[in-house]
Parts: structure tokens; sequence; C-alpha cells
């Protein structure tokens, strides 16, 4: 009989200590791969952590690890989509990449250029080709500036344009997105959500930029006002070649407006592929009971609904291995038909269950499954 | 035919504001049988929320009164009620949830002390006992380990925890109808699918009625039997779940369900509602919808020009028919057992008004699975 | 539909923004105005500015010197009632006074007018106010925008130093500045003292707004317009100026409107401590210098400068609560 084994707090080893962990849990998979050619953005290893302060000394006694080890990229004008439940670390990784929050480690390259490299005025001139758009139409505008200081502040800080012409430019940007260029004189509170939203994504072209974060652009809208919103977002991806990150929890509003899309699961990627690959042919446990969950407009619903068990762990104090494996169904699933030898019985949500060995030791690398090339998961046991 | 238990019959709300009157509900008539659950379906603004607290007197007087109407609970006229009596309503035979259960416990008291609390009072029960019938709610509703949740404080809990917390308060006294307001909207897509199984199996075995607000058209197609379609203060459209989302006859509601991107379904761009969701306080006179209708707008273009008038929106000047500008439709039987307020829709003019009262329930409910036996299962139907 | 080349604006087609424009300013202005307790308000507020400026003209300067009649003249009488309250005696000579502006309020023990001694009192009052709380108004709102902004060791930093000062009792931590300042320099005794204090309270008055700001900047900071603004590139100095201080300008105006009434209460308690104000009569030191006459039935001076305190006092609270409502965006309803 084996012992059961309680997920322990994890900790990554220094370099210089893996060799006084002999027993103790493998690092984690690096992503070495080289920017996929041609990318526009390149994220490779990705990691930000927030350190717990404890104490009067405001000792570190901890990290939460919002984003642990994400790898991706985007290619000029498409659009990923990032999905994931709350508290997956996906709007962290849209401000990292823009460095709104530091990175504990990582690289992000953006057309070639090490990003993370820039200080200063050369950061800033950057800055003007990587812009965001905001889920909170209410927060994301300054309630004391007029609508045509909100647009024009980019153009004036970059020196695109100033006096009339600068007016002229939020003239035709509001025009753009939708709303008279009379709005200029007005203040945000006289305009609705979606009004608000478009005013946003004003400000967001204004710099012209190839790539926006989209942090749950719709999520706080009206449903009518969803797809007025989503198909703007499209033309002008159409026009003017932007690449988006697209985040969102809704995984029907991820899959219709993303060519790829990335799931996030615990700070990780656990699996990447094309939208309608994704959705056919999920491989990851965690994206088939993500899949399964979301409720369809027909009243007779084909699908099967997995309820997942529990809730997602704490990402201070993830599990070990495989994030996922206290309620992966195939961990269990394969334990069940595997050697006695090679599986280990946990203690999960007040149940003991057995699961697979390696699944609670190692964490599994994104990798190739079956299907469309480019279809990575990371999980042991999905083929 | 069985009594209903909940019956609004013309109910109108009207707030005083600084600017004048509003009325957030109008002529809203509604049924509601035993162990039913009825969505009310709309987006920010129409009402469905204050509809709700009216029913259970809790909108904030002065500035709003019900002006006109009826709200009978299993046949007593709650209106004509003393406030005394309608404490007992409260909590007792009527229970409430929210949409952000954060908000609604209070943080500086434990989880085992509110739901006591309110247990006492409409019980008449002692202490002890109440405990004790606490801990079996938390137990009803999924809470492991209910005797040591009790001494929780709700920041200590996640937000689906704490929603079922809310649920269990909400149910302990054993009330024969719940509304439940957004309950899953700021919950995550899986935790969602585990309140609303849980409220299916508490409604199952209670025979309790549920009146379901919600504007996720996915949530109201799973789950509900009949469907009150809102807009602008109004119920446009009324019927069961299947014969709305089958045939919807309001053009706001056709257009609804074109406007929202579905699972699996792939289209190059969404149908759009164009316009914003009217503010109650400059509601557009005639039928509320014209301005955005796209039927009105189709059928206009092909009628003779003294039957048209042009319309100035901020942008557009375009005909839409006089009467759907000038008139504003009732809400008739447009066919057996279908409601629905549009001038048209063929028959209209010869349907009469009647109060909306379907004692309907839903044919197939989603088959929920036990992720442990069943994932292959479901990854076959995914596909 | 098809083709997703060409997009047609969908616009704003059932409710316009409404048809004025206006920003927040505006629209608190409007809300202030509203009611006509207010207005009344804000015209005492203008007359006692306007009293102060007149308290600034250099005839006042030998006005409040000069000997206008005997030691502790009363203001002259409308009508005396005698035993009988049903007789009254109209004082036939009360309505002569009117052009004799220096014996309507009585004389002190010097024989000095209260009349001009009041109008000084309130140039100094005012003075005193309104700068010890633009003063404490500037530190306050820098040490509370940058603590809350930059937050780590800074804001540690800004915190040990109102607690610092927020644990010494008010009074002794004033006592102490004044002094430390009331050696005889010669600043201090140019402007009576006046600069002692200045220094005093606006060292004082400071911690209040400080701490109101740093949590209002604390919950800005992570708003989604301030991450925007970083996004374009801003400098912190930028965002600070154009969307921080903006945002807390509400609670910055309607700290300063009150604080001007703790000041001009404060100068009062530290006369009647015969720190601060020297050789000139200000209110403080006319309460201070009455409080023995109203022994001798010397009434006037004492009740002149407390009507002045308290009608300034009630009125700039009134319109402080009225700013609160107009400004803070937190207690607007719908529209």
């Amino acid at each position: 009989m084996t012992q059961p084994v309680q997920p322990i707090s994890y900790r990554r080893p220094f370099d210089d200590e893996q060799e006084l962990l002999p027993a103790g849990p493998k690092p984690p998979p690096q992503d070495l791969s080289p920017p996929y050619p041609g990318a526009l953005l390149s994220v490779r290893n990705l990691r930000t952590y927030f350190p717990i302060r404890r104490g009067v000394l405001q000792k570190v006694v901890g990290n939460v690890k919002a984003v642990d080890g994400v790898s991706f990229d985007v290619a000029p004008g498409k659009t990923l989509g990032l999905v994931g439940e709350s508290g997956c670390g996906k709007t962290t990784v849209g401000r990292t990449i823009l460095r709104l929050i530091p990175a504990t480690s990582g690289s992000v390259r953006f057309k070639g250029e090490d990003f993370f490299a820039y200080r200063g005025e050369e950061l800033r001139r950057l800055r003007r080709h990587m812009q965001i758009i905001f889920q909170d139409p209410v927060s994301s505008l300054n309630p004391r500036m007029s609508v045509g200081n909100i647009i024009g502040e980019p153009i004036q800080v970059h020196g695109l344009a100033r006096g009339k012409e600068r007016n002229d430019m939020v003239a035709s940007l509001l025009a753009r997105v939708g709303l008279d260029p009379s709005f200029a004189a007005r203040y945000p509170h006289e305009f609705s959500g979606g009004q608000r939203q478009r005013i946003g994504i004003a400000r967001a072209l204004a710099l012209q930029p190839d790539f926006i974060v989209c942090d749950e652009p719709v999520s706080a809208l009206d449903v009518s006002i969803q797809s007025q919103i989503l198909n703007l977002l499209q033309d002008l991806q159409a026009e003017r070649k932007i690449a988006y990150l697209f985040i969102a929890h809704n995984l029907a509003v991820v899959e219709h407006f993303s060519d790829e899309i990335a799931v996030m699961y615990l700070g990780r990627i656990v699996e990447k592929a094309g939208n309608r690959e994704l959705y056919s042919n999920p491989k990851h446990p965690y994206t088939v009971a993500l899949l399964s969950a979301v409720p369809e407009p027909n009243p007779r619903p084909k699908r099967h609904r997995i309820v997942l068990k529990g809730e997602v762990p704490s990402p201070s104090n993830p599990p070990t291995g495989c994030p996922f494996h206290p309620r992966c169904a195939l961990a269990r699933q394969a334990a069940a038909q595997a050697n006695a030898g090679d599986t280990v019985e946990i203690t999960t949500g007040g149940e003991r269950v057995r699961v697979l060995r390696k699944c609670v030791e190692e964490m599994p690398p994104l990798e190739q499954k079956q299907g469309d090339p480019g279809h990575l998961a990371a999980c042991w046991v999905a083929k | 035919m069985p009594e209903p238990l909940l019956e609004l019959r013309n109910l109108s709300v009207a707030f005083d504001t600084d600017r004048g009157q509003i009325q957030p509900v109008r002529d809203v008539s509604l049924s509601i049988f035993p162990g039913q659950t009825v969505a009310l379906v709309g987006e920010s603004g129409c009402g469905k929320s204050v509809t709700a607290m009216s029913i259970l007197r809790l909108i904030p007087s002065p500035p709003g009164k019900v002006i006109a109407g009826e709200v009978r609970f299993s046949g007593r006229d709650l209106l004509s009620l003393s406030e005394r009596e309608m404490r007992s309503v409260r909590g007792k035979d009527i229970a409430m949830i929210f949409q952000e259960p954060m908000t609604s416990l209070n943080p500086v008291y434990t989880i085992g002390d509110q739901i006591v609390e309110a247990i006492i009072l409409h019980q008449g029960v002692g202490s002890a006992k109440a405990y004790k019938i606490a801990e079996d709610s938390l137990r009803d509703v999924g809470i492991a380990d209910p005797h040591r949740r009790l001494q929780s404080y709700p920041h200590e809990m996640s937000g689906g925890m704490r929603q079922r917390v809310m649920i269990a308060m909400a149910l302990s006294c054993q009330p024969k109808l719940l509304i439940a307001d957004e309950p899953t909207t700021a919950l995550d897509v899986t935790i969602q699918a585990q309140i609303l199984e849980l409220l299916r199996k508490l409604q199952r075995e209670r025979n309790m009625a549920i009146m379901l607000i919600t504007h996720d058209l996915g949530v109201v197609a799973e789950n509900v039997d009949v469907v009150a379609v809102m807009y602008a203060s109004r119920i446009v459209e009324c019927a069961t779940v299947e014969d709305l989302f089958d045939k919807p006859q309001h053009p706001y509601t056709e257009a609804l369900f074109r406007s929202i991107p579905k699972l699996g379904v792939t289209v190059d761009r969404l149908d759009t509602i164009r316009g914003t969701v009217p503010n109650p306080a400059r509601f557009p006179l005639g039928c509320k919808f014209h301005p955005r209708c796209p039927r009105t707008r189709q059928l206009a273009e092909q009628s003779p020009a003294d039957q048209t008038v042009q319309i100035v929106t901020s942008d557009e000047t375009f005909p839409v028919l006089k009467r759907c500008k000038g008139e504003e439709p009732l809400t008739k039987e447009i066919q057996p057992q279908h409601w629905a307020a549009c001038h048209q829709i063929s028959g209209y003019d010869s349907a009469k008004v009647t109060l909306a009262q379907l004692n309907h329930r839903r044919e197939v409910t989603p088959t929920v699975i036990d992720p442990a036996t069943q994932i292959s299962a479901a990854q076959e139907a995914g596909k | 539909m098809t083709q997703a080349t060409t997009s047609m604006p969908v616009f704003d087609s059932t409710n316009r923004a409404a048809a004025t424009t206006n920003g927040l300013w505006l629209d608190a202005w409007r809300r202030l105005k509203r009611s006509r307790v207010n207005l009344i308000c804000l015209i005492v507020v203008g007359f006692y500015l306007l009293v102060g400026l007149i308290g600034f003209l250099p005839v006042l300067e030998t006005k409040i010197t000069n000997t206008v009649g005997g030691s502790f003249d009363p203001p002259p009488k409308m009508m005396s009632i005698h035993h009988n309250p049903f007789k009254i005696e109209w004082n036939r000579k009360f309505w002569s006074y009117w052009n004799k502006p220096a014996l309507w309020f009585g004389t002190d023990i010097m024989g000095h007018s209260v009349f001009w001694q009041i109008i000084y009192g309130t140039r100094l009052a005012l003075t005193v106010g309104i700068v010890a709380s633009l003063i404490s108004m500037i530190i306050g709102t820098v040490l509370g925008t940058i603590a809350g902004y930059f937050g780590g060791w800074i804001d540690s930093l800004v915190i040990w130093l109102f607690s610092t000062f927020n644990s010494v009792p008010w009074i002794l931590l004033v006592i102490a500045i004044a002094a430390v300042l009331q050696t005889h320099d010669e600043l201090n005794r140019r402007f009576s003292g006046l600069p002692t204090v200045i220094v005093a309270l606006s060292l004082t008055s400071w911690i209040g707004l400080c701490r109101l700001i740093r949590g209002e900047v604390l919950k800005l900071r992570d708003r989604d317009f301030v991450v925007a603004a970083r996004a374009i590139g801003l400098n912190h100095m930028t965002i600070l100026v154009r969307h921080i201080v903006p945002n807390v300008a509400h609670l910055i105006i309607i700290d300063f409107s009150l604080n001007i009434v703790s000041n001009v209460q404060a100068e009062v308690v530290l006369a009647f401590l015969g720190l601060g104000i020297i050789e000139r009569p200000s209110w403080g030191r006319m309460i201070d210098d009455a409080k023995l006459d109203l022994l001798r039935g010397v009434w006037w001076q004492l009740t002149v400068a407390t009507i002045a305190i308290f009608v300034l006092s009630l009125v700039m609270n009134i319109l402080g609560d009225a700013l609160r409502d107009a400004l803070d965006p937190r207690l607007r309803g719908v529209g």
C-alpha cells in the first residue's frame, strides 16, 4: 500500500538547490521553443507572482502564482483567445505583457524585440503599438475628462498631432467607432455602457496599435450590445490588421471571436488549439468540463453536462504535479486500469480517490496531441 | 386548472426622480404555479429586478410606489397586507437570493448567526434547534463539513460557496416561492452549473416555485418552464420555453436570439440590434422598440408612403410604420398559450388581451453525468 | 451578412445623451445652487470676505488704536425698560448714531472702537483661516496622493508621519510649535505673530485630508482609466496631475472649506492660552480680553466677537455639507 499523498505546497527549487531535493517533485517544464516565425508577439515562460506579506516586518511568506509559466505566440492580424475561470490568471497575463504589472520571469518579444528590456523613452515609444481595452466601461474612463480629451490625450502625448489636427483625429476616431463626432465635448457619465465601451476602443485606436489586449470587453454589456462591440472589433481587425489577445470567460464569445484559443487553469495554459478544433475535439479534461458547462440557448440540450466537483484551488498553494489532478476524472479513470504501483490515493473534497501517480508528482508539459497540428494539451492521460 | 401560486395582474410601479416620474414596471401580468420555474428575461433597466422587488414590497418608498395592479400570492393580495403581515411573508413564504452573495451577507457575523437569525424569527424555535436546522440546510446545499462552516465568516468563502450559503439561508424556512435575481451572473460557468443543478434538485424535492431573473438566454433555455421577456418596463413576450425558442414572435426576442454567439455554430459575423437599451427616463413614444426594430423598418420600406413616417436618430433617418411609432401595442394572446406585444404579428388585431397563465413543465432537462465515470461519453457527445 | 470588410456604424438611435453638455463641476454647481439656504450662505461668506478686505485698508491701523470714547462705553441703546415692563422708553438719540459706526458696538477698556476691532479681527481670522488651510491642503494633498499612488516605503513613511503627528495631543503640538516660533524674530513681530499661528495650525490640520486622500487614491490607483493612462505611456507625474488629483478634488474642496472654520476657532483657543496674535485685535484676543470684563457688565465685546465666529462657522458648515452632497459622486442617485 502506498501512503496517501496530501497536496503539499510546492516551491520551485533554485538551480543550485536541485541536488538537495532528489525525491521532490521535478521542476516544471520549460518552453524552449524559439519564437514562431513571423509572430508579432512571442511570450515565453511568463511568470507573475504576487508576494504574500505577513507580520509587522511585512516578511514575504509565500507567493500567489497568478501566472506560472505561460508561453504563446500571436500572429499579426490574428486573435488568440484566452479563456479560464476567475482567478486563473488570464487578466494578469494581459497586463504583464503590457508591463502594467511587473513580470517575475520570462520573456516577451514584440516584433522580434525584447520588450522587457526597454526602459524610459524607448519603452514609451513601443507602448504606442500595444494597447488595452477594459471590461468595466464605468471605471475605464476618467469621469473628470471630456471624451475629446480622453481620446486626444494619447495623440498629444505621443506627439502625433495637436490643436485642430488633433480634434480632427478625435472626430474621425469617434465616427469610426460609431459615435457622433459632436460627443467629444461631453463627459463619460452622459453615455450608456455600450457607448462608453466604444469610447474606450477609440482611445486604444488613437495610437494606431498593432496589438490590443481585450480584457473581457463585452462581459459587462447588455446582450443586445455585445454583438455590436464584437462586430466593431472584428471590422477594425480586418481594416487595420490588428492582433488581439482576447481575454474572456464566456466560451461561446471566445469561440466566435478567436482564431486560436488557449485555456488557462491555475496560472497555466492547459490546452491550446484552433477555435473549431478546440470545440469539436477537446483533449484536456478541464476543457471538456468547461465546454460542457456552458449553457446552450436551446431548450432541448443535446450535450451531456459534467458538473465538476469542488472549486479551483488557491494559486498560492496549488496542487503538486498536474494542478488539475484533484478534480480530474481522467486521472481516476486511468488509475482504475493501471498497476497499483503506478497509482496513489489522495484526499480531495473530503473523499479518498485513487489517481495516477504521475499526475500527482510531475507537471505535464504542453505537448502536441492527436488532432490538428498545433493542438497542444498538458495532460499525462489524454492522447 | 390548479390555482397559480403567485399572480401579478397589471402591475405598474412608478419612481419619482428629479426629472419627473419614471415607470420601471408597466402593466406586467405573470403567473407562477407551484413547482414551476419562470424566467424573467431582459437587459439592464428593463424592470425585471423592480418587478421582483415589488412582489416582496421591497422597493424604496418614496420615491417608488405601486400605482396599479395586484400581487396575489396563494389567494392573498400582498399589496393590501400590513407591513407586519408582510414581514412574515418575506423569508418564510417567499425567499429571495441576489446576484452578489458578498454584499448580501453581513461581513461581521458568522454564517451560522445569519442563518439562525432567520430561522428563529420565522419558525419560532429555540437556538439549539435552529442551529441544527441551519446545519441541515447547509448540508442540503452540498457544503462539506457544515458544522465547522457555521462558524466561518463570509470572507473566508469563495463566491460559489457564498451563493450556496445564500441559498441555504433562503431555503431554511421552506419557502413556497424562491425569487432568484441573477443568482449565477457573478459566478464562473463550472460553478454556475453546480448552482443551477443544486436549485433544480432542491426544487424537485420540495415542489418549490422559482422565479429566475436573468439576462443569460442559455441559462433560461436549459432551466426554466416558462419565459417572460421584458423590454422597456413591459412584458413583450411570454410563452413556454420550447415555444419561445422555436417560434419567437416579438422582433426583439427574435433579434436577441440571432445576436448571441452559440458554441459550435460558426458565423463570420453576428447579427446585431442597432441602438442602445433605452433609459426609463427617456423612453421613445409608441412601441418602445420601434427605433431599434428591424421588422418595422423592413415592412416600412415595402409599404406605401402614407403608412410610414421618417424617424431621426443621432445619425440615421429611416422610415418606420406609423402605427409602431404612434401606438404602443398591448400584450395579447396572439396564439394559444403565447403572448406577445407587437402590431406586426399576423392576427394581433383579432387577438385578445388575457392574463398570461401557463401551467407548463419543460420536457427535457440537461443530463448531468458524474465526471468520474463518464468523461469519454461527454467527449463523444461534444463531437 | 457574409463578409466583414466594411462595417455599418451602429448609431445610438433611441436615447441620445442629454442635449446640454456639462462636466461634473458644472453639475455640482447646479446642484449646489438649487437650495436657497446654500445661496444665502454663499452671500454671507461673500459679506465676510468683503469685510475682511476692508480690514486690509491702511486706515484701519489707526482706527483701532484711536480713542473714540470713554472706557467701556456701551453700544447705543434703542430703548430702556424700567420697572414696569409695559412702559417702554424709546431712546430718541438712537438713530443719531447712524453716521458714527465707531460707536455702534461700544468701546473697550482703552476707549477703542469695538466696531473697528471686529472688522480688523475679520481680516486676521480670514487670513489665518485661509492661509493655514491652503498650506495644510497642499501638504495633505501632496503627501496623500504620493503615499496612495506609489505605496511601498513612501506610503509607510507618510503613515508613520501622520500617525506620529496625530498621537501627540493637538493642542500640545500647537503650543510647542508656537513656543518654538515665537522667539523674537523679525517676521513674527512685523506681522503681529500671525506667522506663528499659521505655521502651527497648518502643521496640525493636514492629517485628516492626507488620510482621506490616501485612501481614495489607493482605490483610484487600480481603476482602469489609470491603467489605461499607463498603457498610453504617461509618466507618473502626468498621471497624478491629470488623472488622480481631479478625482479627489472634491475631497480637497470640502476639507478646505471645513478647515477654514476649525482654524478660525483654533485661533481663539490659542489666544486664550496667551499664544498667537500679539498687539492686534483678533477675535480670539477680543474674547480673551472680554472674559473678565463680563463680570462688570461689559457684554458687548464678547457678544460681537462670538456672533462673528458663530455665523461664520454656521454658514461654512452648511456649505461644507452642501459641497459634499454636490460634489461627492458616490452620493449621487440616478441622472
